[in-house]
């Protein structure tokens, strides 16, 4: 499929509207044309949400969908009722989500229902602008041209769209079945995490979000596209319950990682991560294996009787050191500093370097009195 | 067979270790963290070695069989009781730890460890 720069915007904005459950209205004087918009985005619409259709149905659309539900009725009260009762029975069921799609959409159909429902639908009509903008005048929409469509954003276009965008390159650029398999997957993927983080928060824990990246090998946009999910199917306020990693943390790390030679680096606090970074040639860490060192670091006086170790340093035979330097607060808090370190570094001279950058950090936030100034002790 | 020969090879460089490399410990053990042959004379202290790297030891192999690292050469700790170092014995499936102070140099160690003639005796 080729598109231009702007049709690939708006197709990335209109696909992440719907995976993100963001009412959008196309507007257009010929419904055709504007079906095939969304004709071409449904195999990469997710699969696991349940369909609804609704209104004059085109011919060929229900073909382009696997089993969906269809609105028949003509009785608008019957149509009305039977479609906010759906919207209303998600949110109280666990499990699935919604999509309605609505074609040759009235005005009264927009103002008797689709002002009701704040997530989840597309319409077609070919109403005018102005109408729609008095029918929804508590939203902020935004409006964009494709052709003869007019696309409306009704909560303003989607701001965050890393993945999606990586995803409609991923679409646009490979053959048809195995893109649109990995796309799937990618969004099972992010579903399956936000299924996961729900039933812990609802079991009363919290999260750390590094921990999180690490746990399902998520970058910074894919976690915080799961977060974004959390909140629209699940409709969890989700960032009460996420400790971010904090930005002196990020500042530490950055300065760390660009010491040389430096590949990995990772803090820990109560067997918590609090942050990790790592170079693009780094492959990934088992996460849980640096615990039970932390562990076994922690535990060292009562289970060996001996003073517990400030460094541990493993040196492989390939091509990496692992270093880990235990770092304590005046508050007698301790903090785990790993690093991974590449076979051609001194580990006497990366040690200096690194002491300096974490004495400066923690002399800085000594000065300005602010709370982390327990993360790093500086390294003996 | 093994562990006699090394046992007898270990106290012979023991001696030496101790006045050039800043080191007081040295251990030859099995890859389960078993003392083959060891110089301690306080046993109980032998005894929480004993524990510490055979927990080192298996940390490290768990974390660089799951990481994919590949083998290891040197596990270092460090702290107020000074350094243990745990280093491939040239004795197949056998490590030589050693326990000195924070001066000790694992360059220099390795260095005496291949001069002191410790061999397999395969």
């Amino acid at each position: 499929m080729e598109l231009t720069a702007e049709a690939f915007k708006l197709y990335t904005w209109l696909f992440s509207s719907i995976w993100m459950r963001k009412p959008v209205i196309i507007l257009s004087s010929d419904l055709k044309d504007a079906h095939e918009h969304i004709a071409r985005l449904l195999p990469i619409i997710p699969r696991y949400r349940r369909f609804y259709i609704s209104g004059i149905v085109p011919q060929r659309f229900p073909v382009w969908l696997k089993n969906p539900n269809i609105f028949t009725s003509n009785d608008a009260h019957v149509l009305e009722k039977s479609i906010l009762s759906s919207f209303d029975e998600e949110k109280h069921a666990s499990g699935y989500t919604l999509q309605l799609i609505n074609f040759n959409t009235s005005e009264i159909f927009f103002r008797n229902i689709l002002t009701k429902i704040d997530r989840g639908w597309i319409a077609f009509s070919t109403i005018r602008a102005e109408q729609l903008t008095e029918i929804f005048e508590n939203y902020s929409p935004e409006f964009r041209h494709l052709g003869k469509c007019t696309f409306i954003f009704l909560n303003s276009r989607p701001r965050k769209i890393n993945v999606e965008a990586k995803l409609m390159r991923t679409y646009m650029s490979g053959a048809k079945l195995p893109t649109q398999n990995l796309i799937q997957r990618k969004m099972e993927e992010i579903r399956y995490s936000a299924e996961y983080l729900v039933s812990e928060i609802e079991n009363g824990h919290y999260f750390y979000q590094a921990e999180i990246q690490e746990l399902f090998g998520f970058d910074h946009a894919s976690f915080e596209k799961c977060l974004d999910l959390i909140q629209t199917e699940f409709h969890i306020d989700v960032k009460r319950y996420i400790r971010r990693t904090s930005t002196k943390m990020k500042r530490l790390q950055n300065k760390i990682m660009k010491l040389k030679g430096v590949l990995y680096v990772a803090t820990l606090k109560n067997n918590q991560i609090l942050g990790i970074k790592k170079a693009a040639s780094c492959d990934k860490v088992p996460m849980e294996s640096i615990k039970e060192f932390n562990r076994f670091i922690q535990d060292f006086a009562d289970e060996f009787g001996m003073d517990a170790p400030d460094r541990l340093l493993i040196d492989f035979k390939r091509n990496t050191k692992f270093i880990a330097i235990v770092s304590k607060s005046d508050q007698q808090e301790q903090s785990l500093f790993c690093f991974f370190l590449d076979n051609q570094t001194p580990v006497a001279s990366f040690l200096r370097e690194a002491d300096e950058v974490i004495k400066k950090e923690w002399h800085l936030k000594y000065r300005n009195g602010s709370e982390e100034n327990s993360i790093p002790r500086a390294v003996q | 067979m093994i562990e006699d020969l090394a046992r007898e090879q270990i106290e012979n460089v023991g001696k030496k270790f101790e006045t050039i490399a800043h080191c007081d410990h040295i251990l030859l053990i099995d890859k389960n963290g078993q003392i083959a042959s060891h110089n301690f004379v306080d046993e109980q202290n032998a005894m929480n070695i004993r524990s510490v790297m055979r927990k080192a030891i298996m940390l490290t192999n768990k974390f660089s069989r799951e990481g994919r690292f590949g083998k290891h050469k040197d596990i270092v700790l460090e702290g107020d009781f000074g350094k243990i170092m745990i280093t491939n014995a040239p004795i197949s499936g056998y490590f030589i730890a050693l326990i000195g102070s924070i001066n000790m140099n694992s360059g220099m160690i390795h260095a005496m460890i291949e001069e002191s003639g410790i061999k397999s005796v395969n």
